[in-house]
């Protein structure tokens, strides 16, 4: 049912927006942006004497993050086609475009893959010979955790993200042009069993380069943790650039409030959805109180890591529960940005205590230029490779047979 | 019976049956309408008309606001979108009862398991704190469900000014296809403008219909006090047997509902496992080893040894050793027959039994234990329930169970020594617990049956028992003086 006065919507218009049709400015200045951040970190890393350590696993918290992100609107357009969405046309195109950045950040891993290939301690204790021979416990790990294999599960990773978020783009912008309702029904065929792959990849991504940090530990729910944060985290994105687009001009009429709303519910249903996980990854270890399964959090609730752990409970999940609950704040640009902008610095502190406390264990938390520098530099690479992949992509589907569906969507 | 029934229904003209049922509402409708009816007079209840489109019902629904209208509402076969603001519906409250609904099913969760893990019923799991946030967050969690979606439910309901058992719209055929093809705006009777509410919607281009009151009974059908008594009765039933089996016997076993949860693949004490091969199902302790809490480590309160000494650990073993080697000599013993019964702490001065190896341990001559009057009278308790059955109530060796073996003659029961002799009396109070604890000729441990902290509170009252057979008056104060008869004045 569509409803009487749905607002009217013209392709040829509507294709002229992409995000190429910026300033030069704003397109030229990612990239700077991006090396000058990386470039800074570098600089101070130097200043310190365990600096460059440091500088490696902040660097690996930034690509966990971005590629969380990219992950995340992956998830989301391959669930669009398989649910035959309607109301997300207007935004799955963004969703499309920020996948896209899954090829671009693939070749910032290398710096850490060839660490993992020379044997270093850091990141990875067990790449490196001598702490294995110590530790006969993670050498019988050694079958899954060690380089040659590391090194080609993560080019699978990739290949599998890469393929996929290009058919999910490429096909969407031939429908652009010859609007042919088959291409969705390619789209959903794809989307279905991907899904499954993409569940497996996720999660092996996650254990690869974040719980692999503390060997010795393991937690089979962790891929859903970093997934809970991910999805989060691109729904606070893309709600984002939405708002910015808009306030700026663009996608004026396409995406309306109530499509925001919808973006606000999602926003606040994974919010709750990464609580969720976290308890059930915390309550289990906890109750079973086994020594090798408590050591994890037993590092992150002393030596200061409490009080990241507490920020994170109360800046991750409790007062954005609380502040995203009334459909008024949804409905509302401000307050939507605010809480975003909330959860995507929140989604990095998730991040930054995973990651971190492998490092410091009894030292606490450590917070620097170094953390600063790679974050811009890592997001600056990273929104340049998306504009270089996906740049002349119009910011919505221009002949999705659902558009009309989409244009009319309205929250009761 | 079946061949009866049968001819009965055939026999029954179908048309006439669907003519009864079938037509009433209408019947009575018209009979009001006409003025026929019984009464009270129907009155008018609503006015509606019809719509083809839900732009027209909108635009109508609009108007009507717009007119002065307030209590009218809108009918159509699906949601339509709009209709909300065009009536004039204001934004729900349901979200706020839900709210608060689930803070109270929150805050219940957790105070009640504070209640019982904490307060109530403080039970010790796997050592983790009694109270403690994470194992109360999964019922926390689903109370708050619970809660909320109970009131959100309920409160609908309510809002939405339900139970509503009868509405005269829904007996207008015409108001009916609101449900199917048609979309509807009626104008309840007691809106203030209802009175020119037929001519409004005439203006709106349409054919209104007036619907009226139900001219039937308000009295509440006889049906309904009838199936609330026996519901009630049903309800009585249960309690009723509970009540039964609670006061009687019955001569057949109980039923097992739950199979397995009765009878579980399980070992329970005293039973046979064949897993050992000393198919005991309830292990020993394993040499060498001690039970959590039952290191015992104080040897003067749960051995009456002096600890300084030897060393604690070279004391009980001492003990140990020496109650081992004691009682088989003491199996042999009662074919001595005179000398067992009379006193078998037995001082070397009588020249009869060897000399006891229990006299050399170094036993406490105090206390371990703060003596108050509390600790006497729980001994007096103890002394009463558990020595006094044999030893009799002043601790003369005259316990009812000893007369009635004194009277048997069968000589297997060696009397209770007296506890007023002054071998007795001078025996230290750590070797007296020793013999509490592991008995003696005929007496049983009882260290396996009363605590430690028991054991010090009879041997508190033991001593009372015997002082008391060698007091004086200046012994006893001097308020209560007066009450002893044959005290001389």
């Amino acid at each position: 049912m569509h409803h009487a006065d749905a607002p009217t919507f013209d392709p040829e218009v509507a294709s002229r927006e992409t995000l190429n049709s910026f300033s030069d400015f704003a397109r030229s200045i990612t990239w700077k942006v991006g090396l000058t951040g990386l470039a800074v970190a570098f600089l101070a890393s130097l200043l310190s004497k365990n600096g460059q350590v440091h500088l490696a696993y902040s660097y690996l918290i930034a690509l966990a993050y971005v590629v969380s992100i990219s992950l995340g609107a992956l998830f989301f357009v391959a669930v669009q086609h398989v649910t035959r969405a309607g109301w997300s046309v207007t935004v799955r195109r963004l969703a499309e475009i920020l996948a896209m950045g899954l090829i671009p950040v693939a070749p910032l891993f290398l710096p850490l893959v060839l660490l993992v290939l020379m044997g270093s301690t850091t990141p990875f204790v067990w790449a490196n010979a001598k702490f294995l021979a110590e530790h006969p416990l993670i050498q019988a790990k050694t079958p899954y955790l060690n380089s040659i294999f590391f090194v080609i599960r993560n080019v699978i990773y990739f290949a599998f993200w890469a393929w996929l978020a290009r058919r999910f783009l490429t096909l969407s912008r031939r429908q652009d042009v010859t609007g042919d309702p088959a291409i969705s029904n390619q789209l959903e065929a794809t989307a279905a069993p991907s899904l499954l792959v993409f569940a497996l990849t996720l999660t092996f991504f996650a254990f690869d380069w974040l719980m692999s940090l503390q060997p010795e530990w393991f937690s089979t729910i962790f891929g859903v943790y970093y997934f809970a944060g991910g999805v989060m985290a691109f729904f606070a994105t893309v709600s984002l650039v939405v708002i910015q687009f808009q306030a700026s001009g663009r996608m004026q009429g396409l995406v309306t409030v109530e499509h925001r709303h919808d973006l606000g519910k999602f926003l606040f249903g994974f919010v709750c959805f990464w609580a969720y996980m976290a308890i059930s990854q915390y309550l289990l270890i906890w109750y079973a109180n086994i020594p090798e399964e408590t050591e994890w959090f037993s590092i992150r609730q002393n030596n200061g890591w409490e009080y990241v752990s507490l920020l994170l409970i109360f800046g991750h999940f409790v007062l954005p529960f609380l502040g995203l609950m009334s459909r008024h704040v949804k409905r509302n640009v401000g307050l939507l940005r605010f809480w975003t902008v909330w959860l995507l610095v929140m989604h990095w502190v998730d991040l930054y205590w995973l990651v971190m406390p492998a490092l410091y264990r009894e030292t606490g938390p450590n917070f620097g230029v170094v953390d600063i520098g790679c974050m811009v530099g890592v997001i600056g690479l990273w929104l340049a490779g998306i504009q270089r992949v996906a740049g002349d992509a119009p910011l919505v589907p221009l002949r999705d047979p659902r558009m009309h569906e989409s244009l009319a969507f309205h929250n009761i | 019976m079946s061949e009866h029934s049968t001819s009965h229904t055939s026999s029954t003209p179908e048309p006439r049956a669907a003519a009864v049922f079938g037509a009433s509402p209408a019947r009575v409708g018209h009979h009001s309408r006409d003025g026929h009816a019984v009464a009270p007079a129907p009155q008018p209840a609503a006015v509606f008309a019809a719509f083809h489109t839900p732009a027209e019902l909108i635009a109508a629904a609009r108007k009507t606001r717009e007119a002065g209208y307030a209590n009218f509402d809108a009918h159509s076969p699906f949601p339509v979108h709009g209709i909300d603001d065009a009536i004039g519906i204001r934004p729900t409250r349901l979200p706020f009862f839900t709210l608060v609904a689930a803070c109270v099913g929150f805050v219940t969760a957790l105070a009640m398991q504070w209640w019982m893990n904490g307060v109530a019923y403080p039970f010790l799991i796997s050592g983790k704190p009694l109270i403690s946030i994470p194992a109360s967050w999964p019922v926390a969690f689903e109370l708050t469900v619970l809660f909320s979606a109970f009131t959100t439910v309920i409160a609908m309901i309510l809002l939405n000014g339900l139970p509503r058992f009868s509405n005269p719209l829904l007996s207008d055929e015409k108001f009916l296809r609101s449900t199917s093809d048609q979309f509807v705006l009626s104008i309840d009777a007691r809106d203030p403008k209802f009175g020119g509410a037929l001519d409004h919607l005439r203006g709106l281009g349409t054919v209104p219909e007036t619907v009226y009151t139900d001219p039937g009974s308000k009295a509440l059908p006889k049906i309904i006090p009838l199936a609330g008594l026996i519901i009630v009765s049903a309800m009585m039933i249960p309690p009723v047997l509970i009540a039964k089996a609670r006061v009687s016997t019955k001569s057949v076993p109980r039923w097992h509902f739950i199979w397995d949860m009765d009878f579980q693949p399980k070992f329970k004490a005293q039973r046979e496992n064949l897993l050992f091969t000393d198919l005991r199902a309830m292990r020993p302790q394993e040499p060498g080893t001690v039970a959590r809490g039952e290191l015992e480590a104080d040897d003067a309160f749960y051995r009456g040894l002096k600890s300084d000494d030897n060393g604690a650990v070279e004391a009980a073993q001492v003990s140990r050793q020496v109650v081992a080697q004691a009682q088989p000599a003491d199996a042999t013993q009662p074919a001595d027959g005179a000398a067992a019964p009379a006193d078998g702490a037995a001082a070397p001065a009588d020249g009869g039994p060897p000399p006891d190896p229990l006299d050399k341990l170094p036993w406490v001559t105090e206390f371990p234990v703060a003596v108050t009057g509390q600790l006497m009278k729980r001994g007096q308790e103890r002394y009463d329930i558990y020595c006094s059955t044999c030893h009799g109530l002043a601790g003369d060796g005259d316990g009812l169970i000893t007369q009635r073996a004194m009277e048997l003659e069968q000589g297997t029961w060696i009397r209770p020594v007296t506890y007023h002799s002054d071998a007795i009396r001078n025996q230290p109070v750590g070797r007296l617990f020793n013999t509490i604890t592991n008995g003696v000729r005929k007496m049983p441990p009882m260290g396996d049956v009363i605590p430690p902290e028991d054991r010090w509170a009879i041997l508190l009252y033991m001593r009372a028992l015997q002082r008391s057979r060698n007091a004086t008056p200046a012994d006893v104060p001097t308020d209560v003086l007066p009450q002893l008869k044959d005290v001389p004045q």
